[in-house]
C-alpha cells in the first residue's frame, strides 16, 4: 500500500518535470530595442484600402477611432520587434486553405519587398466563415515562429474573437506577436535577452515547491512504520485457490468523441518566398 | 410496442424496458442497450453475490492450565495503564512493558486457557537494542537529540497472546471491469469504454491468521511486525519456554477477535480472485459474498521485544518480532528541520528548474 503511494508520488514528480519543459517557450515580457523599420512609410501606408500596410479591415470590424489606434499599436509592435505585424479581416467566407492563400497573396502584394524586414506575421479573420489564420513569412531566413508558437498565438486571440471583442483581440495579438518575434534571433536561435524571467520564475517556484513538498513527504514517511494490515495475504494456503465458476459478461459501452484541433500548420514554403507557414482554426 | 420488464439498468439503476425495434433491453434514462440473456445471467449471479456474508468458526477448545504449571507464575498489574502481565517467580517484573510505570504483584496466575502453541524467542535482548539502533539510522527528519539521548535500558521480551484462525473460504465476487479503446479519424478522437460484469466463484484456504488478544498491546503495532513463521518455528506449548520472559494475559477472547480475522479474510479473498480477472483496464469489486467453512481457532504465544521511551512528553513504543527481527515503531519529527529543508529544497529546485529553462530557451 505504502509502496503504491510512493510510486504515485514519484510518477507525479516525473510528470511535473516533464510538464516544466513542455510548456511552450514563446511568450516574453522583455522587449529589446530592435531596429525600427520604415513599414509605416507614407508609401506603404497608402498601399491598402484601409490606408495601411499593416492593417486591412475589409470586413469593417473596427469602429470609430479603433483603426487608427490599432494601426499605431501595430506600428509600435512592428518597430519594437523588427517584424511586420499585420491584421487582415475579410467577409468572403473563405475556407481554411483559401484564407491561407488570402494571407499569402496579401503578403506578396503589400509586405514583401516593401519593408527592410522580411519577417512578417499575419492574423487573418474571415467574419463570414468564422475562420482565423496566423501566418508567418520570412523567405530565406531561419528567423520564424514554430508551429506551437503559431498555435499559441491563434488560440490566444480566439476567445476574444468568439466574443466579438475584435479590437481587444487585435491589440493582444500585436503585443504577443511582437514578444514572440523578439524572442527569435536571425539565425533561428532563441534570443536569450528576451527570456521571460518573471513568468519563468513563477513557474519554477510553483513546480519547485510542489517537488520539494513531495520529496519531504517521502522522506518523512520513513518515520512511520506502524499500520494495520489490510489483508491476510501472508496466510493464504499455498495452492488452495480453486475457481469453481466464472463469467465475463459484456454489459454496454460508451463512445465519446472529441473534435481534433483544426490547425492546418503547413510547414516550409519559403523556397519560393511567397507562401507562409500557417495555423488556421475557427472561432 | 415495447414491453416493460423488471430488470434494472446496471449503469444507472433505472428500470429497463424491452425495445422491440432492436430486440434488446434498453434503458430509457441512459440509453444503454443490453442483451436479454446477459441480463438474466447477471441477475442470477448478483442474487448469489448479494447474499449476506457467513462467518462460522469453532471456538477455541484449549486446555486449562494445570495447578502444577501455574504454581510458580505470578500476575503483575500496572498501576497506571491496568495492563496485566504474567511472569515466573524468578523473572520478577518491576515496570510495565507498555508504559514503563511500576507494576505490583496481583497474585497467583490461574483461570486462563493454556496456549496450544508457542514460538520461542529466537533473538535476544542485544539483538533488540541493535534493532532499535538500526531503526534510528538514515532517518533524515528524526530529531538528533532523540537519536543521541535515546537510552532505552528496559527492553522487555514478552510473549503476546494471539488467536490463530484457520479456515476454508467459499466466495462469490462480482467485479465491475472496463476496457478502454482509442482511435481517431480525420476530424475526431474517439474513446470507447466498455463495461463488463465479471463473476468469480471459488474456494480459498487460510492458515493461522493471527489476531492480537491483548488490549494493552496496540493492534497496529502487532500487525506491523507480522508475519511470524509458524511452520518453521512454532512448538507445542510448554511452560519451560516462558522462563526469563514475561507473558501478556489475553483480555480479548477468540469470539471478539474473529471480526478482525473476517475483515482480512474478505479483503484477501476479493484480491486473490481478482488476480484471475485479466485483460481489463480497470477492475473494481462491486460486491462479494464470503462464507467461512470449517473455521478453527487456536491459541498461541508469539515472541515480541518491547522497547519504550519518552520524548517531549510523548510516549514512543517500539516492537521487534522476536523470531524474525522485524522492527517497527513510529518516530518523532524534527519540524524545524522539516520546514527548513522544505524551504531550501524549494528554492534550490526552483533555481535548477529556472536555469534549465534558460539553457534550453
Amino acid at each position: 500500500m505504502r509502496k503504491s503511494i510512493k510510486k504515485s508520488i514519484i510518477l507525479t514528480m516525473v510528470a511535473l518535470l516533464a510538464l516544466t519543459f513542455s510548456i511552450p517557450v514563446c511568450a516574453t515580457e522583455n522587449k529589446t530595442n530592435a531596429t525600427a523599420s520604415n513599414i509605416n512609410s507614407p508609401e506603404a501606408a497608402t498601399s491598402t484600402t484601409s490606408g495601411s500596410l499593416l492593417l486591412d479591415d475589409k470586413a469593417g470590424l473596427l469602429k470609430g477611432s479603433e483603426p487608427q489606434q490599432l494601426l499605431e499599436t501595430l506600428d509600435m509592435a512592428s518597430s519594437n520587434s523588427d517584424c511586420n505585424i499585420v491584421v487582415l479581416t475579410t467577409n468572403q467566407g473563405l475556407s481554411e486553405s483559401a484564407i491561407q492563400s488570402y494571407a499569402d497573396s496579401y503578403y506578396r502584394t503589400n509586405v514583401q519587398g516593401k519593408s527592410p524586414s522580411t519577417f512578417c506575421i499575419t492574423l487573418t479573420v474571415d467574419i463570414s466563415s468564422r475562420k482565423v489564420d496566423v501566418g508567418t513569412y520570412n523567405p530565406g531566413s531561419k528567423r520564424n515562429l514554430n508551429d506551437n508558437a503559431k498555435d499559441e498565438l491563434r488560440e490566444y486571440v480566439t476567445g476574444d474573437l468568439t466574443d466579438g471583442n475584435y479590437y481587444k483581440a487585435f491589440t493582444k495579438y500585436a503585443d504577443k506577436a511582437s514578444d514572440m518575434a523578439v524572442s527569435i534571433n536571425e539565425d533561428g536561435s532563441r534570443n536569450k535577452a528576451a527570456f521571460p524571467w518573471v513568468k519563468r520564475i513563477i513557474i519554477s517556484l510553483v513546480i519547485g515547491v510542489i517537488l520539494a513538498v513531495l520529496i519531504c513527504i517521502i522522506i518523512k514517511a520513513q518515520l512511520k512504520s506502524v499500520a494495520m494490515k489490510s489483508n491476510a495475504a501472508d496466510y493464504v494456503r499455498e495452492g488452495s485457490l480453486n475457481i469453481t465458476s466464472q463469467s465475463d459478461r459484456f454489459l454496454y459501452s460508451n463512445v465519446t468523441k472529441t473534435a481534433k484541433p483544426k490547425n492546418n500548420s503547413s510547414g516550409g514554403g519559403y523556397g519560393g518566398g511567397s507562401s507562409g507557414s500557417h495555423s488556421t482554426g475557427s472561432f | 410496442m415495447a414491453d416493460l420488464n423488471e430488470y434494472k439498468c446496471p449503469n444507472c439503476g433505472g428500470a429497463l424496458a424491452f425495445d422491440s425495434s432492436i430486440q434488446k433491453m434498453k434503458c430509457p434514462y441512459c440509453d444503454c442497450e443490453f442483451e436479454m440473456e446477459n441480463l438474466k445471467a447477471l441477475d442470477e449471479e448478483l442474487s448469489k453475490v448479494n447474499a449476506d456474508d457467513e462467518f462460522k468458526w469453532d471456538g477455541a477448545n484449549g486446555e486449562k492450565w494445570s495447578e502444577e504449571e501455574t504454581e510458580h507464575m505470578k500476575v503483575y498489574v500496572c498501576q497506571s495503564c491496568g495492563g496485566e502481565i504474567v511472569g515466573d517467580e524468578n523473572t520478577g517484573a518491576t515496570s510495565c512493558p507498555y508504559c514503563d510505570n511500576p507494576v505490583v504483584i496481583k497474585g497467583s496466575f490461574s483461570g486462563d486457557l493454556k496456549p496450544d502453541y508457542i514460538i520461542p524467542f529466537k533473538l535476544d535482548k542485544k539483538a533488540a537494542k541493535e534493532g532499535l539502533n538500526k531503526h534510528l539510522q538514515k532517518k533524515f527528519f528524526l530529531p538528533k537529540i532523540f537519536k543521541d539521548q535515546n537510552h532505552i535500558d528496559e527492553v522487555k521480551g514478552i510473549y503476546v497472546p494471539f488467536w490463530l484462525f484457520d479456515t476454508d473460504v467459499e466466495g462469490q465476487v462480482n467485479y465491475k471491469a472496463t476496457t478502454v479503446r482509442h482511435w481517431s479519424d480525420s476530424n475526431y478522437d474517439y474513446t470507447e469504454t466498455s463495461y463488463y460484469s465479471v463473476y468469480r466463484a471459488g474456494k480459498l484456504g487460510f492458515d493461522r491468521i493471527p489476531v492480537d488478544g491483548s488490549t494493552q498491546m496496540p493492534d497496529d503495532l502487532m500487525e506491523s511486525i507480522e508475519p511470524f513463521d509458524f511452520v518453521g518455528g512454532a512448538k507445542e506449548f510448554q511452560t519451560a519456554y516462558m522462563a526469563g520472559f514475561l507473558a501478556d494475559r489475553y483480555d480479548v477472547d477468540d469470539k471478539q477477535s474473529i471480526n478482525r480475522a473476517n475483515e482480512r479474510v474478505k479483503v484477501s479473498t476479493e484480491e486473490t480472485f481478482r488476480q484471475t480477472v485479466t485483460g481489463y483496464t480497470t477492475v473494481d469489486v462491486e460486491n462479494s459474498n464470503i462464507r467461512t467453512v470449517d473455521g478453527k481457532t487456536s491459541y498461541a504465544m508469539y515472541p515480541v521485544w518491547i522497547l519504550n521511551t519518552t520524548y517531549n512528553n510523548e510516549h514512543y513504543l517500539f516492537a521487534m518480532n522476536g523470531q524474525t527481527g522485524k522492527f517497527v515503531g513510529n518516530l518523532p519529527t524534527n519540524w524545524g528541520k522539516f520546514w527548513g529543508t522544505l524551504c531550501s529544497l524549494s528554492v534550490g529546485l526552483s533555481a535548477i528548474i529556472l536555469l534549465l529553462q534558460y539553457l534550453i530557451y
